[in-house]
């Protein structure tokens, strides 16, 4: 069902938010829908959660939920955590 | 590393919308583990078989699909209507998502990545015929083939045709012979294969 662990979760966090109430599922499916429509008209070869996952950053913006250099910071934080225990 | 990663950037929200206390983690597992293990076409399956021996369910099923289902325990997560759609005959139906990916969740689980390919999305309205044929559904040329699109207000679940040969069968018998892609349309049940 999920081709890797980050889709499975990037899936819930986008129910999660839901099932709280941060938004309704008709906006996040017409993001979803808008990313799908964007990624095939560029011939992209990118896959259905990677899709997914950008419309959930976007709802997530727009919402209020996060801002947009939180989300920048947080990324570099967890690559460098990821590369320092690769180290190891 | 790019941050373009979706691992690293799907780790970025999720950790930063818990520190926000927005969502929490266990619960992020129990969903995944709920459309993992637990919901699934045999939810449908079930509607399906009891709709196939209870002439008043199917009425109820045909009219309206989001409260019959519920009779049963099933929901749709995002509260859209369900409209179930019957095989008859003469009329055969299909469902698709053209824009993203709606599916009834409540009763299927989450859809199959063909149903999410563009290829099926982009070619189901034009050439139905084909894309059945592709399936391994030849139907006849005066089957009428309609095609359900669905959105995020209305999801769509069909109702196939009860198998000739299987009138001792219990509802639990009938519902195992019930498949996902009997139920999207892009297959038809058959006795002795499911």
């Amino acid at each position: 069902m999920f081709e890797a662990p980050w889709e499975a979760r990037a899936f819930g966090v986008a129910v999660a938010l839901h099932e709280e109430g941060a938004f309704e599922w008709k906006v996040f499916s017409a993001t979803l829908s808008d990313e799908i429509a964007k990624a095939e008209a560029a011939g992209e070869t990118s896959g259905y959660y990677e899709r997914w996952l950008r419309a959930l950053r976007r709802v997530t913006m727009k919402q209020d939920l996060l801002k947009v250099h939180e989300i920048a910071d947080r990324s570099d934080e967890v690559a460098g955590e990821d590369d320092h225990a690769h180290e190891h | 590393m790019s941050t373009e990663d979706p691992a690293i950037l799907t780790k970025a929200l999720e950790s930063l919308l818990i520190e926000k206390g927005l969502i929490t983690s266990e619960r992020i597992d129990e969903i995944v583990k709920r459309y993992e293990e637990d919901i699934g076409p045999m939810k449908g399956a079930e509607v399906v078989a009891k709709a196939w021996v209870d002439a008043d369910y199917k009425k109820r099923v045909l009219e309206d699909g989001r409260s019959a289902v519920a009779e049963l325990g099933y929901m749709d997560p995002h509260g859209a209507e369900l409209v179930i759609t019957e095989n008859t005959h003469d009329v055969h139906n299909m469902v698709v998502c053209t824009l993203c990916s709606c599916y009834p969740w409540g009763v299927l689980g989450l859809p199959p990545a063909w149903y999410k390919s563009f290829a099926y999305r982009s070619r189901v309205v034009s050439e139905p015929r084909s894309v059945l044929k592709e399936f391994g559904l030849e139907l006849s040329e005066s089957t009428e083939i309609r095609v359900w699109d669905s959105n995020s207000d209305i999801r769509y679940m069909v109702l196939p045709r009860r198998p000739a040969g299987t009138d001792g069968m219990s509802e639990a018998e009938l519902a195992k012979l019930v498949t996902r892609d009997s139920m999207i349309g892009v297959g038809v049940v058959g006795v002795g294969e499911s």
